[in-house]
């Protein structure tokens, strides 16, 4: 629990007190131990409270990341209404990424996180979902420096994720820019599919920036 | 030299016969780090890369004879606390939590009593710390391989709230020829054990660190504490920040919280552009891109 | 909204036919593959097609085979 608010307090006529209204937040790592005095109160476990709706690709991703143990992705895309799709990662990178494309002038279509080595099924289902986003024709597929999650089950994933939709993975993926674990056997795939990739050498900003020319920058 | 780490550093792995401690293991093992035991209850007499496991860190302890140094606790967020209560009271001074989505009171007592203790904890959340050319401690950089490339010995300092940026920051600052002294991934959470502040004097005492390098996110009081330790020390050690999250402060996504656990804008305080005001009027340089990092960095130290 | 999904596109595994059947290979098979690539059937060993891309190159499978009759094929290798 990090924050009890009560208010208004009432005083009654026999000196005892009684409150009115209430306001708890629960951190929700701390749910799982409160979950009798959650039951009391009538909090229904089964639905997580969100500061507002899930969108139908929240609630995909969401799914697609619960359905195996390997790894973890994340979406959203409230507040984002772009064509640039993003399959980013990990925190601190997705944060950082997000920033580059906006301050060059890209409009990204949603926000993504990939974290601790996910399998290729769940980055090709976060690539499927971005993809099927209205209004995006490309993704830009774009990491700090991994050295968990492993470059070449992520360059499966995403290229999976183009075929499947009968996409061109050349055309489709604007860049590729994860270096890090297992990066020359993620080139070697890349190459094959004709992916347009960069090694460390080339920033997280010009990464960022070539996904922008390339998305919107009128074909050029 | 380094902060917190040397040559002779020892240290355990708690949970050491999980997945990712025994990659941890190997890792730290192959860096040229010191880990003189690992303890998972009920797995006494096995071996993890030739690390003798134990049932608690007392048998540890006993088992090398004289005080352990330090301690990586990669166990499940409800059995966290108790590791970290059992190695501050065997004595180990240094904890690194590498457990993410430890309930927020737990990590509240952790920290005070490694304060009562005089221990230090890094974390939780965060993926530990390397000094390059003497050891590491914890996942970060990944495999031994792999960190050389991107830690090469130097003369900054790092201390970033994500463990993946620490290490992009850090192979742009060793592909510009400064190198690293000490990097640290100080955590993701709301509470962590060592904040920027805290960290400060301990670089301030190192002749080997000449500036230092910040990853910071909006979220939490952090920078405010860095800028009003600052303030109070006197310091004027160079300090280049990276502020990452920028769009957070747009109306549309108040209260939404990405990346890190702890980044979450509550009020105006915490936003990007509050933090980056507060910084930068206490002469701390704040860049906008990754790459400006190494030459705000040379031009600070006149290199 | 196309939803097929494709199977062994970077991916294929060769097993010699007179392994094929030994239980005893199917089982040791189903055990090292972190990714769930075999399962041991009553006729052996059945190679999942729809896991084939999981595979994380670990060659556990190969040293469990007797010596040259498995082989992992990356397909975007030439």
């Amino acid at each position: 629990m990090t924050l009890a608010e009560i208010n208004p307090l009432a005083k009654l006529s026999d000196g005892s007190f009684v409150a009115l209204d209430a306001h708890m937040e629960m951190e929700d790592e701390a749910v799982g131990r409160h979950k009798k005095v959650l039951t009391e109160l009538g909090v229904d476990l089964s639905e997580p409270r969100e500061m507002y709706e899930p969108s139908d690709f929240e609630r995909n991703v969401k799914a697609i990341d619960a359905a195996d143990h390997r790894g973890v992705i994340q979406g959203k895309d409230h507040g984002f209404t772009g064509n640039i799709g993003l399959v980013i990662g990990a925190g601190g990178g997705s944060l950082t990424l997000t920033d580059a494309v906006r301050n060059q002038g890209g409009k990204p279509a949603n926000y993504a996180e990939i974290g601790g080595n996910p399998s290729v099924s769940k980055s090709c289902g976060l690539a499927k979902e971005i993809l099927q986003k209205d209004g995006v024709e490309k993704i830009a597929v774009m990491m700090s420096i991994v050295s968990n999650t492993r470059v070449d089950i992520v360059a499966r994933g995403v290229i999976k994720a183009c075929l499947e939709l009968g996409k061109d993975p050349g055309e489709t993926i604007a860049i590729f820019r994860i270096p890090g674990a297992w990066e020359d056997e993620g080139y070697k795939i890349l190459d094959k599919y004709g992916v347009e990739y960069a090694d460390r050498s080339v920033s997280m900003w010009d990464a960022a920036g070539t996904a922008v020319a390339k998305i919107q920058g009128g074909g050029a | 030299m380094s902060i917190l780490l040397n040559e002779d550093f020892t240290f355990i792995v708690q949970g050491i016969t999980g997945r990712e401690a025994v990659n941890l293991t190997r890792e730290c093992l192959d860096f040229g780090s010191s880990i003189v035991g690992g303890v998972t209850p009920g797995r006494k007499g096995r071996e993890v890369h030739g690390v003798p496991v134990f049932d608690t860190v007392e048998q540890a302890v006993e088992h090398h004879g004289k005080p352990i140094d330090g301690a990586v606790a990669t166990v499940p967020p409800a059995f966290t606390k108790d590791a970290v209560f059992e190695a501050i009271e065997n004595g180990i001074k240094l904890i690194v939590v590498v457990t993410e989505r430890i309930p927020r009171r737990d990590v509240a007592e952790m920290v005070e009593l490694a304060d009562e203790r005089g221990a230090r904890i890094i974390g939780p959340n965060c993926l530990g710390l390397i000094a390059p050319g003497v050891a590491k401690m914890g996942g970060i950089g990944g495999p031994a391989k792999d960190a050389a490339k991107a830690y090469v010995a130097g003369s900054v300092g790092v201390m970033s709230r994500s463990g993946g940026m620490t290490t992009e920051i850090s192979s742009t600052l060793t592909a510009a020829g400064l190198g690293v002294s000490t990097a640290v991934s100080i955590g993701g959470d709301a509470i962590i054990g060592s904040t920027y502040a805290d960290l400060m004097p301990l670089f301030e005492e190192d002749p080997q660190t000449e500036a230092i390098v910040i990853y910071t996110e909006p979220g939490g009081r952090m920078e405010a504490e860095l800028v009003e330790w600052r303030e109070e020390a006197g310091s004027t050690m160079p300090i280049v920040a990276f502020m990452a999250g920028r769009f957070m402060d747009d109306e549309s996504m108040k209260g939404m919280t990405f990346g890190h656990a702890g980044t979450i804008v509550e009020g105006k305080e915490d936003s990007a552009t509050e933090k980056i005001k507060r910084l930068e009027s206490a002469g701390i340089t704040v860049v906008e891109r990754i790459d400006e990092i190494p030459d705000a960095v040379k031009e600070r130290i006149g290199a | 909204m196309n939803t097929e999904t494709l199977n062994s596109v970077f991916i294929d595994i060769e097993l010699d036919e007179p392994t094929t059947p030994d239980p005893e290979l199917a089982k040791k098979l189903e055990e090292v593959c972190t990714v769930g690539i075999f399962k041991a059937t009553e006729d052996g060993t059945e190679i999942v097609r729809g896991q084939l891309d999981e595979c994380v190159l670990c060659y556990l499978c190969e040293q469990a085979a007797p010596e040259g009759t498995l082989r992992i094929i990356k397909k975007y290798e030439n």
